[in-house]
Formats: structure tokens, C-alpha cells, sequence
């Protein structure tokens, strides 16, 4: 399957706790379009909900694996770091 | 033909190295891709005129190095106007020529790297099609360039070659490895003074800057002098537009911008000259870019770090030549200049070439010369896995070295693991993910190193008689076989190691 975005599996799993109750976290994602990362608050589930999109993990030396086993809904895309 | 990219270009076009698509490509994997095939049988570079996405414009040239296992310099010897025939003995004879004849730069008032120039808000990176070059790979990434920065206390201007994220629109996220005269520069001289340093990431222009930048040199050794040298005629440098840096003034393209002190972002995980993955996606360097300045419908050139693609040929063609001058500086007892020799996918990995004497200089003599390479940050720093071998051996032939490897080596005796070091990021790939965060730092880790001791030894068996084809046939029949194998009808060239061991560099 094609997702639209990775997250780093290490990143994922430093919030697991915050994931596991449902809190909306902060998290990188990487845009399959751009291959750009994006910050945003999420909500990380572990199945689909209206308005969620599927995921992959990125492991930490180029492993992309496990699409669809997470799902994030977007709450909040934080603006880029870009400006001065 | 002139001596920047587009000469290049013409010079491959001209000598048949070169396949112009002008069917429409993707940055995303397609561009790479050709690269990582053509590498398999040493095959030609590519320019791509239409490439996806991106208005029109911009070109990529890529597999500009791809060469052959035994001719890897192929390319790199177009570029620069030397016979593409030569092999390697005759190449690094060549090039360590050149470099030793260092050739200042001068400035121009300007080039053609100004014809195009934007600043602040109108900067894009992503204008420019830099390629995503494989799966898993954390971002788009540039690969080939001359980074320019300058020693603040002295007249010092130091290039090199990193690998490089494209991080956003006006984001770069710069690679340097715990060796490189960069970060020693960035780390002393600015970040812990405050200062932000400015930096120029210029790509394209002649290649010969490329190349030198590629080259690890010791400290208040410039790359532009090395490149004058290697050219056979000085670099035409021009000033930035955001700093008193002086840039390639025939440059495609030069990005300029600011590292801040103690500013970090993520990079990685990504693909390297090694011939692997690496990672983890760790903090890293980034430069706030101000200014692109760029040629009228720019050619992006781009390489890929896969077996046989340009990444690891450059790395052949320049590394073993520009380890000469460390060699010869710090007096080390190799017998000739190129003594070192990156194998085919790993930077890791070093050859040492060494006259063994019977019986050795004194007890511990070998112990010392180990210590002493290591401890040279442009030699020992860089590779995790070094092996000595006799000076019978032909470190440009893997074969030779394999074979050293394979009959010399005692694995009770002849295999030592040193205490941690500072070694290349790469090792990170080989660590225990608990111990990572302990080790792992910009640039580098400390890690163990082993060291093989493939001389012949001094206990029996002495003085093993290697079985090649330079030691068991008197000179003359060496001599008459070469000459005649043509002559018989064998369309290979003879691979005789009588001219390298010969050589004097």
C-alpha cells in the first residue's frame, strides 16, 4: 500500500505513552510528494478513523516498514522553521 | 573546451561517455536510478533536459564519475584533460603530479554563476531538482559540491564535499564528518566563539574544484590551490553576495547562507559512499540560506553513492592521491605515495602499504607505525578497518589485497582492536542502539578499530614467496608474455603489476 507520509519510528516511540492515551502529539512527518519533513500535532492511532490517513515507519538507517499499522489525524501543521 | 560543467559535458559527449535523454524524468528515484545501473558496467553519464515537476529550466547531469572497477579515474580524467586510457598506476602517477604543482586562485570581478541572483524571500531551494535517491532515504539530498568556508584567523579557505539534506524551501542540513578541517573550523573558530559562519555550497562549475574539495588535505592546505594545480591553470573565483567568501565564478549554481552557533536540525537517514544506509536521523548542521545566484537554466549535477556509481569511483580516483601528501608530511614509512587505498565500497576501509623489514627497526616497531597512523586525523580518524600489507602487494588490484589479506593474516596474532577512537558516523550502523546516544555526535562516534597485519612475518613461515605473476617468472618472461598476449589474439589488456610496483610517486 502507498502512504502519504512516514514517521520516524524512533520519534514514534519516545511518545508512546502520550499515543497510548489518546493525547494529540507533536511529531515530524515526511511527505512522500516533497520528501520534505513536516511538523504537526497528530493524533498517532493504531486504527483508521474518519480523518485519519495511513502511515509508515522510517527506521534510523533508511528501513521504511510497517505502513498502515499507525494512522494519524492531523490536528495542527506548525508552521515551518523557515522564518528568521 | 572550457573548463566548467558544460565543458565537461561537451568533452563526454565528444568521447562517447554521454546519453542525452530528453524524454521527461522524475527527481524523485528515476534520475538516481539510471545512475545506480550504469554503474554496474561503467557506463555513460546522463543529461537530463525535461525533468518532472520543475518548470523549465534547470538540467541534471548525472553519473558524471561512473567508471570501471579497474578504471574508476575514467571520467575524472576527462574532466581534467588527462588520457581516460591510463590506468591506475598511470593515473595516480598523474594526479599526484598535478597536486604537487599548487596553482593560487585569482579573483574576477564576476562570472556566470550571477546571471541569475535572489535573495531573501524570493530563495527556493526546491526550485532546483536535487534528487531523492533512494527508499528509506530521510530527504532529498545533494551529494556533489564544493562547500566553501574560511578560516577566520587566517587567509585560509577551506572546500569540501558533504553529503547535504535539502531541508525546506530556504533549509540545508550539512554532513561534516568528525575529520574534516570543516568542522574542526565550525566548532573552534566560530561556534564556540558565537559567531554564526557563512557558508557557500556552490555546485557545478569546473570540476576540478569538485575533486579537491572531495580530497581530505591537512589543515591550511586550500582546495582551490590544489584544484589550480590539477587544472594546470588557477581557479577564477568571484566574490558572494552575502559574505567575503570567494566562490567558483563559472559555478551552475551557489547557495549562500549562515550555520548559527549551537543551531541543530534532524538529518538522515541516507545513503552513502560506503555502499549502505546510514543513520540513525540525528542533529546536524543547518544553513539559514540568503542568496542563490545561478547560471541561466542551471545544470544541476548529481551523484549517487551505490557500488560503481560516481560517489565511490571519486573517492578511488582522489582519495589514495591526496592521502600522499599526509603520508609524506608526517614522514610515515610506506613506501610510496599511494599507499592507501579505499576499497571499492568502503571508506571504511584502508590499505597501508608497507616495506617490511627483517628483522623489524627495533621490538614494537609495527605497534608504533599502527599508533602513529592512527593518530593522524586525516588517516587514522577516518577509517574503522585498516590493513598493512607488503610492498610486493598491488593495493590498486583487490585481488593482490585479498590475497595478502587471506595468506598473511594469523587470526590469533595479526588482528588487533584498538580502544575507542574517533571514527566516521558510519559506525553508528554497527552499533547497539542502547549505546548510540552515549557515543554518537556530529560527525562522528567513538568506536573500536581493527587493524590487520597482513605482512609477511618474521617467524616461520619467513618470507612466504607470494604466487603472482611478478614473483615467480624472471622479468624477461614477464616481459615476453605481456607483450605477446595481444599479439595471440586476447582482447583484454593484460593486468601487469610490474609498472606499479616500479612506480615512484
Amino acid at each position: 500500500m502507498g502512504v502519504n507520509y512516514w514517521l520516524y519510528k524512533l520519534d514514534v516511540e519516545g511518545k508512546t505513552d502520550a499515543i497510548d492515551r489518546g493525547e494529540a502529539v507533536e511529531i515530524e512527518m515526511m511527505d512522500q510528494t516533497d520528501k520534505l519533513w513536516k511538523r504537526a500535532r497528530v493524533q498517532v492511532l493504531r486504527q483508521p478513523a474518519e480523518g485519519s490517513t495511513p502511515v509508515g515507519l522510517l527506521g534510523p538507517f533508511g528501513e521504511p516498514h510497517d505502513e498502515g499499522r499507525y494512522h494519524v489525524k492531523v490536528v495542527e501543521m506548525l508552521p515551518e522553521t523557515d522564518d528568521d | 573546451m572550457a573548463n566548467d560543467l558544460r565543458g565537461f559535458i561537451d568533452s563526454l559527449r565528444a568521447s562517447g561517455d554521454l546519453a542525452e535523454i530528453n524524454d521527461e524524468v522524475d527527481w524523485n528515484y528515476e534520475i538516481p536510478a539510471y545512475e545506480v545501473l550504469s554503474g554496474r558496467f561503467g557506463g555513460p553519464a546522463f543529461l537530463f533536459n525535461k525533468i518532472k515537476g520543475v518548470p523549465k529550466g534547470p538540467r541534471v547531469l548525472a553519473a558524471p564519475f561512473v567508471g570501471s572497477f579497474y578504471k574508476p579515474h575514467k571520467k575524472a580524467a576527462i574532466a581534467l584533460g588527462i588520457d581516460p586510457n591510463l590506468d591506475r598506476t598511470g593515473w595516480n602517477r598523474e594526479l599526484g603530479r598535478r597536486m604537487a604543482t599548487m596553482m593560487r586562485p585569482v579573483e574576477v570581478s564576476t562570472g556566470s554563476c550571477k546571471e541569475v541572483i535572489k535573495m531573501g524571500k524570493d530563495v527556493n531551494l526546491l526550485e532546483f531538482p536535487f534528487t531523492y535517491h533512494a527508499i528509506g532515504d530521510g530527504g532529498r539530498y545533494i551529494f556533489i559540491s564544493a562547500t566553501v568556508i574560511k578560516d577566520p584567523d587566517m587567509a585560509w579557505i577551506n572546500t569540501g564535499n558533504y553529503a547535504i539534506e535539502v531541508f525546506s524551501r530556504n533549509r540545508l542540513v550539512i554532513t561534516p564528518y568528525a575529520h574534516t578541517n570543516f568542522l574542526a573550523i565550525y566548532t573552534n573558530k566560530y561556534e564556540l566563539r558565537g559567531k554564526s559562519m557563512p557558508v557557500a555550497v556552490c555546485i557545478g562549475g569546473d570540476p576540478a574544484v569538485t575533486m579537491a574539495a572531495g580530497m581530505i588535505l591537512p589543515p591550511g592546505i586550500s582546495e582551490y590551490d590544489i584544484a589550480g594545480g590539477i587544472r594546470g591553470t588557477p581557479m577564477e573565483l568571484v566574490k558572494a553576495e552575502t559574505s567575503d567568501l570567494l566562490v567558483p565564478a563559472n559555478a551552475e549554481v551557489v547557495i549562500e547562507g549562515e550555520i548559527r552557533p549551537y543551531e541543530r536540525l534532524p538529518e538522515g537517514p541516507k545513503i552513502e559512499v560506503f555502499g549502505f544506509s546510514v543513520g540513525p536521523r540525528q542533529p546536524f548542521f543547518p544553513i539559514r540560506v540568503h542568496c542563490i545566484t545561478h547560471r541561466k537554466n542551471p545544470i544541476i549535477w548529481d551523484v549517487h553513492t551505490a557500488m560503481g556509481a560516481s560517489a565511490p569511483c571519486l573517492q578511488e580516483s582522489l582519495a589514495n592521491v591526496a592521502f600522499l601528501g599526509q603520508v609524506k608530511v608526517f614522514g610515515l614509512p610506506f613506501k610510496i605515495g599511494d599507499a592507501l587505498a579505499p576499497t571499492r565500497t568502503g571508506a571504511t576501509s584502508a590499505v597501508a602499504m608497507y616495506k617490511k623489514k627483517y628483522p623489524e627497526d627495533y621490538p614494537g616497531f609495527m605497534k608504533d607505525v599502527f599508533d602513529k597512523f592512527m593518530g593522524l586525523p586525516g588517516l587514522g580518524g577516518v577509517f574503522a578497518k585498516e590493513a598493512f600489507v607488503d610492498d610486493d602487494v598491488n593495493i590498486l588490484d583487490m585481488a593482490d589485497f585479498y590475497d595478502a589479506l587471506f595468506t598473511q593474516v594469523n587470526p590469533a596474532k595479526d588482528i588487533q582492536k584498538t580502544n575507542r577512537m574517533t571514527v566516521m558516523t558510519i559506525e553508528s550502523s554497527w552499533m547497539e542502539e542502547w549505546d548510540r546516544d552515549k557515543y554518537v555526535g556530529p560527525g562522528g562516534i567513538l568506536g573500536p578499530k581493527q587493524i590487520y597485519d597482513a605482512t609477511t612475518k618474521e617467524e616461520p613461515p619467513q618470507g612466504v614467496r607470494r604466487l603472482s605473476f611478478e614473483t615467480i617468472y624472471p622479468e624477461h618472461v614477464q616481459k615476453w608474455v605481456v607483450e605477446n598476449w595481444q599479439r595471440l589474439g586476447f582482447e583484454e589488456e593484460p593486468r601487469w603489476n610490474k609498472p606499479y610496483l616500479d612506480a615512484k610517486f
